[in-house]
């Protein structure tokens, strides 16, 4: 079965870029979503495999829907947070929260492709 | 005068005759300002829709220049079609250059590299270079900043000649431009004569993420530096970068300084772990009268944590002050010291913190 | 004789108020209008994102008082809970609800009470509680819980409680934008002087709204919202903006303002005794560091960054202005010492006196003027021609100035898309004064006739909400 993957990331191309790069790689089914709201009514109805999510989007930010996706809907997807802010306490905190993997932009394509591909694997 | 005012209120006719002039001049411009504002409404329309027939494409051409590898088929492809697109209008240009630049801070690696080439090879580097020729300061602010974000080195000595412009915030544009860029990032700040503000501060300790210590210049020469927030900021540097060695200097200065700079100096000693300074710290604690010192002084003894410092705190445990007193308190936690039986307020303030340092 | 000497001595005063009133709001529209557009053009080159992740950002506290605000209060803090700002707390305030706001926190939020020093010293009702998540997700989250004393009580109370450097009071069902932290923190990183920073507030009638969050900026369909729209953006874009650039701004809205904690502290927090509390504060900070000789900014940041719901009804609205001429005479008549004094600098030569005549006296100039023309028409001293002609003149003036604050408004931030908006809003410019003003200025003269009865209330805290539900009261705005 093919693996769902969530890009959440109000930056549109970086999103697409994303998309194109794992699509390439062949790590599955992706799904794009710009904002928190869209992206929590996604998770809502259906199972994903992987959220990949920037912090800093509309409605609710990534640590906000992390902590939706563990607590509310009680879920261990993996989930990986793709930030700007790389602040010692902000990598604390999504530990905290139960983030799978913290990548801090700028970050490389490749690299999170192959992160993607260890963490579906596993 | 004020008769003169009087007749000319009492002279009917001319009155009205101004009126109307009034009248009609004010009536006019606001017809004038409506019909500027519908058409920068019209054009902003118009550019919505060049924007959003424009807009998909290029996105995708965007993104697969980022992940195609730089000789094949998809890049040159992706690069043509961009440059199609940008024969259109300048408008076009800028939007493409905007968005290069704003991906570029997002990535690394490979993708990083060939952001880069598409900027030369798009000539977008030529464009960003002719706007340092504008007359308009904020053109050429602008083309500083997109040089700066794109990496191009070569240029510093260009942006140098800018640090002596006339208007304010272009030269702030080129100190952080060259704090990014330049061989040497910081080399700048001996010409400084005005503020840097701590809005600037933050900026140009936010580029210096994860340079190298060798090309920064020593900070404790500018410790006596003309300009006060030069001074802040390089004790801010010292301690950002572990210059431990520059503590014998701070030292110094807490004898010298204003006592706002001595506030600065004891945090920035307190961050560095000086045990070195705790007498010269404990002596000015115990003879000012400058609370801020005092509270800073405090968070250096709970800082640092030695037995000496106890005399100090136990002082201000009791001080009419609250803030001294929740420092003392604080630092008294941090180094284990019991004073908690005391008094209630006291024992409040304890659980407070204690609760808080947990969490 | 006589007669005549006081009828010149009111047609010269007449002339002068109005010379004054004119020039003055010409100088406030033009200095606004080029400092608006110097900001912009420094705002594109700004670069928030190194902000965000500095460690640098100064720490702030939002505060947020709420009173019987259970329907919404949930959303509204999680809404609160995620603006885009790597430094801050909130503290919301339960000013002794006779709702379930407390037990809904609690439970939303899986608080426990847990000791705490309270630092500060204002003094406020008393403190029954004060709560913190035991999840982590909300670690930011501070909830006081205390008894009634009004929103300036609560505020108070929420900063004792702060130990930030900054302090941002907001009212707890404005929706705050998600960028409004870094840039209101702007101005207090570029000048060390400054004391307090303000945002605009725009009205958020008929806008979507989801979570918390704006979604589509639209006009108001309804009418007293759309003159509102036009009143506050020509009182914030055009007003205050040249205020703040003449470092003579008195007033920062109560529903979004940031102020230097300890500045607050040493002034002695809002006070409890005005319904213009948020105007009182500032001139009280302003008038405690003038005697000390100190120099400071009281700063404006153009952006739309926070959005409020205006009254929709005859009624509500002339509560609302009621309370703000009320207000308005409090300030005014508690810092009287202000006027014209040298010591004061700007605010006692400039603010005070404007705001004394143009804005405090403008509408009895404007009751008396009126009675005082149509008895001279009566008695045929002045001619219809000239009647006339004096109205319609102040009539395109006024049109001018809205036409041009719209103009701003569209080189500058464009939030209403599209050219039929704009000829709405246009259409509400030329209406205003037919429409809106009369009642404005009926309002204001009746707030001050409950001033002479006694009447200190803050009217019914009623208003259409965002959904279904009652909220609590419109915030204080000025009238200009």
């Amino acid at each position: 079965m093919e693996n769902r993957i969530l890009i959440c990331e109000d930056d549109e191309v970086l999103s697409s870029m994303i998309q194109f790069k794992l699509n390439k790689d062949k790590l599955g089914n992706i799904e794009r979503v710009t904002n928190g709201k869209d992206a929590r009514e996604k998770l809502l109805a259906g199972d994903f495999d992987l959220v990949i999510s920037d912090i800093h989007m509309p409605f609710f930010s990534g640590m906000q829907l992390l902590e939706m996706v563990r607590k509310e809907m009680n879920k261990d997807t993996a989930f990986i947070i793709l930030s700007a802010e790389g602040l010692e306490s902000t990598v604390l905190e999504a530990f905290d929260l139960g983030v799978t993997d913290f990548l801090t932009k700028p970050f490389s394509p490749g690299e999170l492709s192959m992160r993607v591909k260890r963490l579906l694997a596993a | 005068m004020m008769a003169s005012i009087y007749d000319m209120i009492k002279d009917e006719d001319a009155m009205i005759v101004a009126f109307a002039l009034f009248s009609i001049l004010f009536c006019l411009l606001s017809l004038a300002l409506l019909s500027l504002i519908i058409i920068s409404k019209i054009k902003r329309n118009k550019n919505e829709s060049v924007k959003n027939e424009f807009w998909p494409k290029s996105q995708k051409a965007l993104a697969l220049i980022t992940i195609a590898p730089m000789d094949s088929m998809e890049y040159k492809k992706s690069i043509f079609f961009l440059k199609k697109m940008m024969e259109q209008s300048r408008k076009v240009v800028q939007w493409v250059l905007d968005e290069i630049v704003k991906q570029q801070a997002n990535l690394s690696g490979e993708s990083k590299t060939n952001l880069l080439q598409a900027y030369k090879v798009l000539k977008l580097k030529e464009y960003s270079l002719k706007k340092l020729k504008s007359r308009r300061w904020n053109v050429v602010a602008s083309g500083i900043q997109e040089l700066e974000r794109m990496e191009q080195h070569d240029c510093e000595q260009r942006i140098r000649k800018f640090l002596h412009a006339k208007n304010k915030d272009l030269r702030k544009t080129a100190r952080l431009a060259l704090a990014s860029l330049a061989e040497k990032p910081l080399d700048f700040l001996e010409h400084v004569r005005e503020e840097v503000n701590e809005w600037e501060q933050m900026s140009i300790k936010y580029r210096l993420r994860g340079k190298r210590k060798d090309n920064l210049p020593d900070f404790s020469g500018y410790y006596l530096h003309s300009e006060p927030s030069v001074v802040r900021f390089s004790i801010s540097m010292s301690v950002y970068f572990n210059c431990f060695e520059h503590i014998p200097q701070l030292i110094d200065l807490l004898a010298t300084g204003a006592e706002d700079l001595q506030v600065t100096v004891i945090e920035a000693l307190s961050k560095l772990e000086a045990f070195q300074a705790i007498e010269a710290i404990e002596t000015l604690a115990s003879e000012t009268d400058h609370q801020p010192i005092v509270c800073a002084a405090l968070k250096f003894l709970g800082n640092v944590g030695c037995s000496e410092g106890h005399h100090v705190i136990e002082r201000f445990i009791h001080d009419e002050d609250v803030e001294v007193r929740m420092e003392a308190v604080n630092a008294a936690i941090r180094l284990d010291l019991d004073f908690s039986d005391e008094n209630n307020d006291l024992r409040r303030m304890y659980a407070h913190h204690q609760n808080h340092l947990i969490s | 004789m006589n007669n005549e000497i006081i009828h010149s001595i009111g047609e010269v005063f007449f002339i002068f108020f109005s010379f004054g009133i004119v020039s003055s709001y010409l100088t406030l529209v033009f200095v606004s209008f080029f400092s608006v557009k110097k900001y912009m053009k420094k705002d594109r080159l700004t670069n928030y994102k190194d902000l965000l992740g500095s460690e640098m950002a100064p720490s702030i506290s939002l505060i947020a008082p709420a009173y019987n605000e259970g329907m919404t209060i949930v959303e509204n803090i999680k809404s609160m809970l995620s603006l885009e700002y790597n430094n801050y707390d909130v503290i919301v305030v339960n000013d002794g609800s006779k709702d379930d706001t407390l037990p809904k926190v609690i439970k939303a939020y899986d608080l426990e009470e847990v000791p705490f020093y309270v630092n500060g010293k204002v003094k406020t009702a008393s403190i029954r509680g004060i709560y913190k998540s035991r999840n982590k997700a909300f670690r930011k989250l501070t909830f006081i819980d205390k008894k009634n004393g009004g929103k300036a009580d609560a505020l108070n109370a929420g900063i004792n409680v702060s130990s930030s450097r900054l302090v941002t009071c907001i009212d707890v069902d404005c929706i705050i934008e998600n960028d409004a932290l870094q840039r209101m923190v702007k101005p207090f990183m570029e000048d060390a002087e400054t004391i307090a920073s303000g945002g605009v507030v725009r009205i958020a009638n008929s806008c979507v709204v989801e979570h918390g969050k704006l979604v589509k900026v639209n006009l108001p369909t309804n009418r007293l919202a759309r003159f509102q729209v036009l009143e506050y953006l020509r009182a914030f874009l055009m007003s205050r903006m040249a205020w703040a650039k003449m470092n003579g701004l008195l007033l920062i809205s109560g529903a979004f303002g940031m102020f230097d904690r300890k500045l607050v502290l040493r002034a002695g927090g809002y006070n409890t005794d005005t319904v213009g509390e948020d105007m009182e504060l500032v001139v009280r900070m302003r008038s405690l560091l003038d005697k000390e000789n100190k120099k400071y900014k009281v700063n404006l940041i153009p952006d739309p960054l926070c959005w409020t719901e205006g009254p929709t009804t005859n009624k509500v609205l002339g509560k609302q202005r009621n309370r703000w001429a009320r207000g308005t005479f409090e300030v005014l008549k508690e810092h009287r010492k202000v006027f014209l004094n040298p010591k004061y600098k700007v605010m006692g030569i400039l603010s005070y006196p404007f705001w004394l005549f143009f804005e405090w006296l403008a509408p009895f100039v404007e009751g008396f003027g009126l009675i005082y023309t149509f008895s001279h028409l009566f008695f045929g001293t002045i001619s219809w021609k000239y009647f006339l002609g004096f109205t319609i003149l102040v009539y395109f003036f006024s049109l001018f100035i809205s036409t041009f604050t719209l103009y701003t408004e569209e080189i500058s931030f464009h939030k209403y898309k599209g050219v039929k908006s704009q000829l709405k809003l246009f259409l509400a410019a030329v209406l205003e004064p037919f429409i809106f003003h009369p009642r404005n200025t009926w309002w204001s003269l009746k707030g001050h006739w409950d001033l002479l009865k006694g009447i200190k209330s803050w009217g019914e805290m009623t208003r259409e909400g965002f959904a279904q539900n009652t909220k609590s009261v419109p915030t204080y705005q000025p009238q200009s």
